[in-house]
């Protein structure tokens, strides 16, 4: 959730409020463009949280507006691909000011980096794609050898194109001589965010926080199945495919010996023994940076749970738009069929405009 | 590029259990079988192994060291070369103080006083971005300022920055710590480049900081600096650095 005052949490929690948008461009550590003409009421934002790259931002804007035109022609244009970057604000109204004009608390939601505009009759549409983008499309010239620490290795690989925060929960280690990663960068990234264990995501801020892979523990919020007009259904999706009840996680000590952790899930639907198979489906993965027992171990316990969210009971919200609220979070979920159940955010479509109509989450339900 | 089994050329001797190859042109630490015997120059057939991120040689080909070629393959661009960059880091909350307590009617930067009102000391706070850059080296810190036409005189007014120590706002009063000359604005006048201490960055990087804070102890002038709620851009700041 992101942080806001006690006046605009209760004004989001009453579901009735006068909403803001903004969005201003950015050229390196040029502002561009201070607020752009968005109209449209599809404008939105997408994440998937396990995606490589969970954000996409869509929206259009009239191609001339107050004298300004929006086709993306020229470097710095605000709506070119050329690094511009969007800085996305949603707003809520908390007062009037002694003018007159509105008080708007502002959040910030998130950056992009515009992926294409394109021109069309009188709107130009564009579609901007999370900062991990920037990761992605970076693979690497020569292979990459790390060398240092994780912490060091992780800058080494992201930096300067973002920039990162290490939970201080993490305890960071050596990385053994001879890692080599050949051209995926942020296939690297995940590499050594699996091997520690960790898991980052890019923050509304617009850097990359690296923490313990665990779900949020405090409720951000509570949906209620009718209240607000908040839907609430069973996901249907059923699938085998890419379920593991069972982590191998092996690596190499300094020595040449071999070290091996492995991971049971013995609480969800596709646990060992329960209908879904008698026998472990182990998933094996070996890693290089794994050089002691319990390094091994930690790194199968949270690959389990990571994969334990494929195969988790998930449920459909359709509710206001809670323009606070981020994937990730986690919820409760009440029905005639649930009870304060727990879950975490795990997609969300929220509209960025008022007339947008209503905000879809998928729900994971936390075992 | 994916590499199963290539040949390598050593360019160390084998000491321990390892040495240097020229693989693709870049040189990397390889593992070497236990029983080979590696010298510089020989060619090497290695693989990948440990989830396909290690490299091992497993034998040597060719019945003798090959010649070194005559255009050796360029350097490939080093990995860790000392990294700079621009961090743009918007402003988490604007606010002001005075003996009241939070201003809640807007998010405006006031510094003075107005009418018997109370003396404000406004902030702006960056919240955790900064500490994104650990470690680096602060070179250069601009904050972008906006003076709306509101408030005060409508000349330029001299506004007294402070270090504030918190990073978002505190329940009670900010913390100000140094102090220094701030920008000089008419109203209606925005200074989209005012440069401030690099110490005051670094002390943000360093976490021992978190905001910028316009106080006057005698009250005057009394100036109003746009809030986040007026512009998107008020008190961005963009730190340079180098790590």
């Amino acid at each position: 959730m992101i942080d806001m005052s006690d006046l605009a949490a209760a004004i989001l929690a009453r579901g009735n409020q006068t909403r803001f948008l903004r969005i201003s461009s950015w050229y390196g550590d040029q502002l561009v463009a201070d607020t752009l003409p968005v109209a449209d009421a599809t404008a939105s934002e997408t994440v998937v949280r396990a995606d490589t790259v969970p954000e996409r931002l869509t929206f259009q804007v009239p191609r001339r507006d107050r004298g300004v035109d929006y086709t993306p022609i020229g470097v710095q244009h605000p709506l070119a691909a050329n690094g511009q970057r969007l800085k996305v604000e949603l707003g809520v109204q908390t007062g009037i000011r002694d003018d007159g004009t509105p008080n708007v608390e502002y959040l910030q939601r998130r950056w992009y980096v515009i992926y294409e505009s394109q021109p069309t009759g009188d709107t130009v549409s564009v579609e901007a794609r999370g900062l991990l983008w920037l990761i992605q499309e970076a693979r690497m010239v020569s292979p990459y050898q790390p060398s240092g620490t994780f912490t060091t290795a992780i800058r080494g690989l992201i930096e300067p194109a973002l920039t990162v925060v290490f939970d201080p929960a993490l305890t960071d280690r050596a990385i053994p001589a001879g890692i080599n990663y050949d051209d995926d960068r942020l296939g690297a990234v995940q590499a050594l965010l699996t091997a520690w264990p960790a898991e980052g995501h890019v923050t509304e801020d617009g850097y990359f926080s690296i923490g313990p892979a665990t779900d949020a523990a405090a409720v951000s919020l509570a949906l209620t199945a009718g209240a607000g007009g908040t839907m609430i259904r069973a996901n249907g999706d059923s699938t085998r495919d890419g379920v593991f009840n069972a982590v191998v996680a092996r690596g190499t000590t300094s020595d040449g010996g071999i070290v091996q952790g492995v991971s049971y899930d013995i609480t969800s639907p596709a646990a060992i023994g329960s209908p879904f198979n008698d026998l472990p489906v182990p998933l094996f993965f070996d890693s290089p940076l794994l050089t002691t027992q319990p390094q091994a171990q930690a790194a199968s316990v949270t690959r389990l749970a990571t994969l334990m969210r494929r195969s988790a009971e998930s449920y459909d919200v359709t509710m206001v738009p809670h323009i606070a609220l981020q994937e990730g979070d986690r919820v409760t979920l009440t029905t005639d069929l649930l009870d304060g159940v727990p879950g975490i955010v795990e997609t969300l479509t929220l509209p960025l405009q008022a007339g947008g109509g209503a905000q879809s989450l998928n729900v994971r339900r936390l075992t | 590029m994916t590499y199963d089994a290539v040949r390598a050329i050593a360019t160390t001797a084998k000491s321990g259990s390892t040495c240097s190859a020229d693989i693709a042109g870049v040189i990397t630490t390889i593992e070497v079988a236990r029983d080979l015997t590696v010298a510089a120059g020989d060619a090497l057939l290695v693989l990948k192994y440990g989830g396909r991120s290690q490299w091992c040689a497993i034998t040597r080909l060719a019945t003798a060291a090959p010649a070194a070629p005559s255009d050796p393959t360029p350097a490939p661009p080093q990995p860790h070369q000392p990294q700079t960059g621009r961090l743009v880091v918007p402003a988490f909350q604007t606010a002001s103080h005075r003996s009241s307590g939070w201003r809640t009617d807007n998010d405006d930067v006031y510094q003075g006083q107005f009418g018997g009102q109370g003396n404000h000391a406004g902030c702006a706070f960056y919240g955790t971005k900064p500490r994104s850059l650990d470690g680096a080296t602060v070179t250069s810190a601009t904050i972008r300022v906006s003076r709306p036409d509101a408030g005060g005189a409508n000349s330029a007014q001299p506004t007294t920055m402070r270090l504030v120590t918190q990073n978002k706002r505190p329940a009670g009063a900010p913390t100000l710590g140094a102090s220094t000359s701030g920008p000089s604005l008419r109203r209606g006048q925005t200074v989209s480049s005012f440069a401030i201490p690099t110490s005051w960055a670094q002390a943000m990087v360093d976490g021992t900081a978190g905001g910028l804070g316009f106080f006057v102890a005698d009250g005057s002038p009394y100036v109003i600096l746009a809030g986040r709620g007026r512009s998107s851009s008020s008190f961005t700041m963009t730190i340079g650095w180098t790590r």
